[in-house]
């Protein structure tokens, strides 16, 4: 007995009409749709992937002092020369170094350093390789080493990539910077999006400063933003599929910052931009507060509680630039939160976040969670619990979160109607962490004008 | 019509009697497989491969159908163990059962457990190396191993057949594949 030609006899003996109903138009009509909403609902996901990883790589990327300490030897034994730097090797990649052979110019491309500079829809000359302003950074040894690289959705890695799927593929580089005498210098680099010749996207920014000879800062990714990715304005209007340029830029200055040195460029090429249409869309949720950062705090309990509401940004561990939507609503209503007229709303009543909020769901709304809300020495706690629903009698299916105040922590009284300071205090936020995200300040209303039909006066 | 609906529509005419079959092999459920092609299909299309063309495409949606099944054993079991009455409800006869009950040897394969009939179906169907089946299905190569063996003297004792010598001996040779 053949078993494997047994097994297919049985198999197709046993499915005697299954072909017809598979290529039926019901069913190919059913399937068309599931992988388009399984492809939209990809593509919100897989910002959230870069997004994340990127906040990520502002930890990974810090600056290593080994100059001041000096070059040491074996216990007994003196080092009489100065350690050569080496950069890690990259596989792949272009390196640059800041020596006599550069391109001289007193032209400097963009101040990577000032936010009314550095902006999409800049019209910027970067040059690749290396262009000196001051021939006092010839010294320095600097050095720039960048790859340029795509990870997919499944975690493959490709090597030089010509395009790009926007929302299941992120771009990014492969990056080392280091100096043989680190000492005068600081460091900025920057990847970019350009697209002829004009800045479409800004990435996060990173840098190193200080150190002797042999000083170098750490490799790692640094991912390029997507067009329209814009820190500090409104995304120009490349939001359309085509070819953008992925470019790394890194800027050399005095340690005082007030000079610029040199300005070293990787540039990944013509990449083929698909699905930016999709990623940019109108599905980011406008009514929702940021998270400025992160920082691990001290639990659920009262005084925990409490405490996190003195969390600044400062005490994260990451940059405040690499701002994320909080399932939180940037204004809350008491009516929602305290119940509203006849007990057509009861205290914890959920706010709507939105259809599209599940990626901020997913990254914050682990319970359990605590809302809290202070100005000056006030301080209001709700308990937070976030539910997708679409069975609520005045809003529109989505994302909801319930706030219900904790009266025994913090003010004993109604929230008064304000603009509040705001922190988040979540489950997991790394591996099993209590953490805090210090939220944008978030605007308590009366009432509840987002209902008209029970609130006609909101 | 945009390509990757041509492929699809492709795909499902040239493929799904095979992916069928094959979900049925795995599931034990005309049903259940057919709805384990859809499955497949969609977590593949999702994804958006570049995909050449339909044979490339059903390469890949049956690799999926083989995931999405073992995950799906997986979660049952987890189920199965904090609440029994759970799993499996629900599940009616379709035309598979009436197959089994007049054919010797799917009758010998119904009477597997979910975890030996995944692992005859992937030795003994996809034909891989014990290893590769051991991977799959995250179990340890001997667990495998006596997962199959009792398999096949379960199925020998139905069929009234020794399966176990003809399959151990030389289970397919690849010549034969049709």
């Amino acid at each position: 007995m053949n078993l494997h030609e047994e097994l297919g006899r049985i198999g197709a003996d046993a499915t005697a009409g299954s072909g017809s109903r598979l290529t039926s138009v019901e069913v190919a009509d059913g399937l068309g749709a599931r992988v388009r909403r399984g492809r939209r609902q990809r593509a919100l996901g897989g910002a959230g992937v870069v997004a994340g990883v990127a906040l990520i790589a502002v930890g990974v990327w810090s600056f290593a002092p080994l100059g001041d300490s000096g070059p040491v030897g074996p216990a007994g034994t003196s080092v009489d020369s100065t350690p050569r730097y080496e950069l890690p090797d990259i596989k792949g990649a272009t390196e640059y170094t800041v020596d006599g052979s550069a391109r001289m110019s007193d032209n400097v491309p963009v101040d990577l350093r000032l936010p009314n500079e550095l902006i999409c829809g800049a019209a910027v000359n970067l040059a690749e390789g290396v262009t000196v302003h001051d021939p006092s950074v010839l010294s320095a040894g600097v050095q720039v080493s960048a790859a340029s690289r795509s990870l997919l959705d499944d975690d493959t890695v490709v090597d030089d990539p010509d395009s790009i799927w926007v929302g299941y593929e992120a771009h990014h580089f492969e990056t080392a910077v280091g100096w043989q005498d680190g000492a005068g210098i600081s460091t900025t680099t920057v990847p970019l999006l350009m697209r002829s010749g004009e800045i479409v996207g800004i990435g996060v920014a990173e840098g190193a400063e200080g150190g002797g000879p042999g000083g170098s800062a750490e490799s790692g990714p640094l991912w390029s933003p997507l067009p329209g990715d814009c820190a500090n304005g409104a995304p120009s209007g490349a939001l359309v599929d085509g070819t953008y340029q992925p470019v790394l830029a890194t800027q050399v200055w005095s340690a005082n910052l007030q000079t610029a040195l040199a300005t070293i460029v990787v540039s990944g090429g013509d990449l083929e931009y698909t699905g930016v249409p999709q990623m940019a869309g109108s599905d980011v949720p406008e009514n929702l507060a940021t998270a400025g950062s992160v920082m691990l705090a001290g639990g659920f309990t009262c005084p925990a509680t409490l405490g996190a509401a003195e969390a600044t940004a400062h005490d994260g561990v990451e940059d405040t630039s690499t701002a994320a939507l909080a399932p939180i609503p940037g204004t809350l209503e008491t009516g929602r939160l305290y119940g509203y007229g006849d007990d057509a709303l009861v205290g914890g009543y959920p706010a709507p976040l939105g259809p599209d909020a599940g990626l901020a769901v997913e990254e914050f709304g682990r319970e359990p969670a605590r809302l809290v809300l202070s100005s000056g020495e006030d301080r209001w706690v709700f308990d937070a619990a976030w539910s997708e629903r679409d069975d609520l009698p005045h809003d529109d299916a989505g994302w909801f979160v319930a706030l219900s105040q904790v009266w025994d922590c913090g003010s004993p009284d109604l929230i008064p109607a304000g603009d509040y300071r705001a922190r988040l205090i979540y489950s997991d936020s790394i591996e099993g962490e209590v953490g805090t995200a210090v939220m944008s300040d978030v605007t308590v209303v009366q009432g509840v004008p987002s209902i008209p039909e029970l609130d006609p006066e909101g | 019509m945009n390509a990757d609906d041509a492929l699809l529509t492709d795909l499902l005419e040239r493929a799904s009697g095979r992916l069928a079959a094959y979900g049925y092999l795995l599931t034990g459920s005309q049903h259940a497989g057919e709805d384990l092609v859809q499955d497949a299909i969609v977590k593949v299309f999702v994804r958006r491969r570049r995909l050449p063309n339909a044979a490339a495409a059903e390469g890949y949606v049956r690799a999926a159908m083989r995931t999405l099944h073992l995950d799906r054993l997986r979660r049952e079991a987890r189920w199965r163990r904090v609440a029994p009455g759970l799993v499996g409800a629900g599940e009616l006869p379709d035309h598979a059962d009436a197959v089994a009950a007049s054919d010797a040897v799917a009758r010998g394969l119904a009477s597997l457990s979910p975890r030996q009939r995944t692992a005859v179906v992937l030795r003994y169907f996809d034909d891989l190396p014990v290893a590769d089946v051991a991977h799959e299905m995250r179990l340890a190569t001997g667990t495998v191993k006596r997962y199959l063996s009792e398999a096949l003297d379960r199925m020998a004792s139905v069929v009234g057949t020794d399966i176990e010598i003809d399959e151990r001996a030389d289970v397919v040779a690849k010549g034969e594949r049709p």
